[in-house]
């Protein structure tokens, strides 16, 4: 025979959290920092950024465009860390200024679709009815074009340079913001803290702006950590078919290209840029991956 | 504090509410012309099953839809609640407690910004906003410590009581209590409804408490309505109509509440009547509830009973038990 079970009246959980109120409530940052990923994905962007920056700063090993003929293609060794290519250019610097362009590009992409697409997230959910149809109806007519082949189509319009790249490839990515920021919109609309807010007597405004989108920002970083990632490889893929800036700004994708040809003779000319492009999609995509969990307020304790 | 007389904190007049159908689903007639009055101080109940429009009322009182048709009055002045309506005045006079507490909370918002915010946006105490806070915080009896809690730290009893301090935070006339309780544990219940007593004895509100539970009704209503598709069935003092129930219904629903005796349990389950058919449709003509109805008769087939007073307050609208009361009377 078991106990009979006594009725148990549970009080009401009292404050399970005593002391240490310090570590109750976690920044963004420690959130992110928590998750392995998360830490990757710092690391790795720091780095990625650190390079951009460094390299549009003219802050390298040598000057990019230094040719040294006496020095060309010459292996991986403690003067260059990264080799020479065949006019005797360190890679490294090379990288570092390359970095630059493709960070200013993959950013000033990601500036154009996360901003025109939250944008119309927000009116095409918070305003419902007709302007939703209608942002939503272009959004799928631009979904269903590759993003890659409308920054083609694009750049071959406008023409190659820095602010053109940027245009061709963020146009690709505005759908997906809309789509990511018009969701949660759409749903906090109905949220009851949204309802109670309403009889509370606050304005629309109030509600859109402290309430809703709060609450999707979260989304939103993390998106635009995913799109960096993805506008990198994309300015990588254009300017490897010759449709990047122009000479002489080179971005990662140019070299690539470039050393293509060198591969089985340099690799290193080839490994260099690769690997950037690499180390920067996975940082970015590992910071989205850590953003994604700080963005949940619940994370923030514990 | 029972029977106080005087001016209605809350009138409503005959409120229609439709949802018009669509390509493959019927219209929806929520709510059917519902009239009542909350006499000022005290608490008004309405019981019914799901569906029956009682969460939809609530809706249009605190003007979140426009009624089809209808008015309100609150304290005597009409109000609209119609599609231009001011969220801001209508705020300070009505406002409406939630079912659960944790979803009606903004999850990113501490438990102070939140009460601050009601202030802020009415202007409310500007000088002393933080001892306000704290006063609201005293009112649910929460501790200053909550304060800087998020919601996901709170219990469900805790988070509910934050949602009544903010509606109270408003500052106004009527709450509207949409099911305050049954999102909370059992062992929490009761000391919500007696936190809601207390408040409505020292400030003076009027409640308008909506639940499926009787016996939460019981606990806290002077006035009771029974509501069933989108119709108050029957009206009046709670002791009348819990009591001395008058409409199949009520008695249904008083029958569903569990009697703390397994004998007396046993006993009246056997011998009450097979009332709660899966049928709940609404028939083309006659009573609403002819079709789940013990006692129907022909005529409630034919034509719907509409509400009849008994002399003293208690409204139902039930042919048989017009007639039997009528006989009654005369007897």
């Amino acid at each position: 025979m078991s106990e009979l079970a006594t009725p148990v009246v549970t009080p009401e959980p009292m404050d399970a959290v005593n002391g240490e109120p310090a570590a109750r409530h976690r920044t963004w940052f420690g959130t992110v920092w928590r998750s392995r990923n998360g830490r990757i994905g710092f690391i790795l962007s720091a780095l990625v950024v650190l390079g951009a920056i460094f390299g549009s700063l003219g802050v390298t090993p040598y000057p990019p465009d230094a040719q040294n003929f006496n020095a060309s293609l010459k292996g991986i060794s403690l003067a260059h860390v990264l080799g020479t290519d065949q006019f005797g250019r360190d890679v490294f610097s090379q990288i570092l200024q390359a970095l630059g362009v493709s960070l200013e590009i993959a950013g000033i992409s990601v500036l154009i679709a996360g901003g025109i697409g939250t944008l119309g997230g927000i009116v095409a959910g918070f305003l419902g009815r007709w302007p939703s149809a209608l942002i939503m109806r272009v959004t799928d007519v631009m979904f269903a074009i590759p993003a890659i082949l409308l920054a083609l189509a694009i750049v071959t319009a406008l023409g190659p340079s820095i602010i053109d790249s940027s245009i061709a490839i963020g146009v690709g990515y505005i759908p997906i913001f809309v789509r990511v920021v018009r969701g949660p919109v759409l749903a906090l609309r109905e949220a009851d803290f949204v309802r109670a807010g309403r009889v509370l007597g606050f304005s629309r405004s109030r509600l859109l702006f402290r309430h809703i989108l709060p609450s999707v920002a979260g989304a939103v970083a993390v998106q635009t950590s995913l799109a960096l990632a993805w506008a990198i490889l994309a300015e990588a893929s254009l300017s490897f078919l010759g449709l990047g800036p122009p000479p002489p700004t080179a971005s990662l994708g140019e070299m690539v290209s470039e050393s293509s040809s060198l591969a089985s003779t340099a690799w290193w000319t080839l490994a260099g840029p690769s690997i950037a492009i690499i180390i920067a999609v996975i940082g970015f995509n590992f910071l989205g991956d850590g953003l994604r969990a700080a963005a949940d307020p619940r994370s923030k304790t514990r | 504090m029972r029977g106080s007389g005087g001016e209605p904190a809350l009138s409503a007049h005959e409120l229609v509410k439709h949802y018009p159908g669509g390509r493959n689903r019927p219209a929806v007639r929520a709510l059917r012309g519902v009239s009542l009055d909350v006499r000022a101080g005290e608490t008004y109940g309405i019981v019914g099953e799901s569906g029956c429009g009682k969460s939809t009322l609530a809706r249009l009182l605190v003007g979140l839809e426009p009624p089809t048709s209808g008015s309100v009055e609150i304290g005597g002045q009409p109000v609209d609640v119609g599609p231009k309506v001011d969220r801001r005045a209508l705020a300070r006079r009505i406002q409406l407690v939630f079912q659960d507490p944790f979803s009606s909370l903004d999850p990113r918002l501490r438990v102070e910004q939140a009460l601050a915010e009601v202030l802020q946006v009415h202007g409310l105490h500007v000088e002393r906003r933080d001892a306000r806070v704290a006063e609201l915080l005293d009112m649910v009896a929460l501790g200053r410590r909550f304060a800087d809690r998020y919601p996901h730290e709170l219990s469900g009893g805790q988070a509910q009581r934050v949602a009544i301090a903010r509606a109270l935070a408003a500052e106004p006339q009527v709450l509207v209590l949409d099911e305050p309780t049954s999102a909370l544990d059992v062992s929490v219940r009761a000391e919500i409804m007696n936190l809601l007593v207390r408040i409505q004895d020292e400030l003076g509100l009027s409640y308008l408490f909506i639940s499926h539970d009787l016996s939460m009704v019981r606990h806290i209503s002077d006035d009771i309505a029974v509501m069933y598709l989108g119709l108050v069935v029957e009206a009046g003092r709670f002791d009348q109509v819990l009591d001395s129930p008058l409409h199949p219904y009520t008695r249904a629903l008083a029958d569903a509440v569990p009697v703390p005796d397994p004998e007396v349990e046993e006993a009246r389950r056997d011998s009450s009547a097979p009332t709660a058919h899966s049928v709940f449709v609404e028939p083309a003509q006659g009573c609403p509830y002819s079709p789940r109805c013990p006692l129907v008769e022909p005529i409630c087939r034919e034509i719907a009973p509409v509400l009849l007073g008994t002399g003293d307050g208690h409204v139902v609208s039930c042919h048989v038990a017009s007639r039997d009361f009528g006989a009654k009377l005369s007897a």
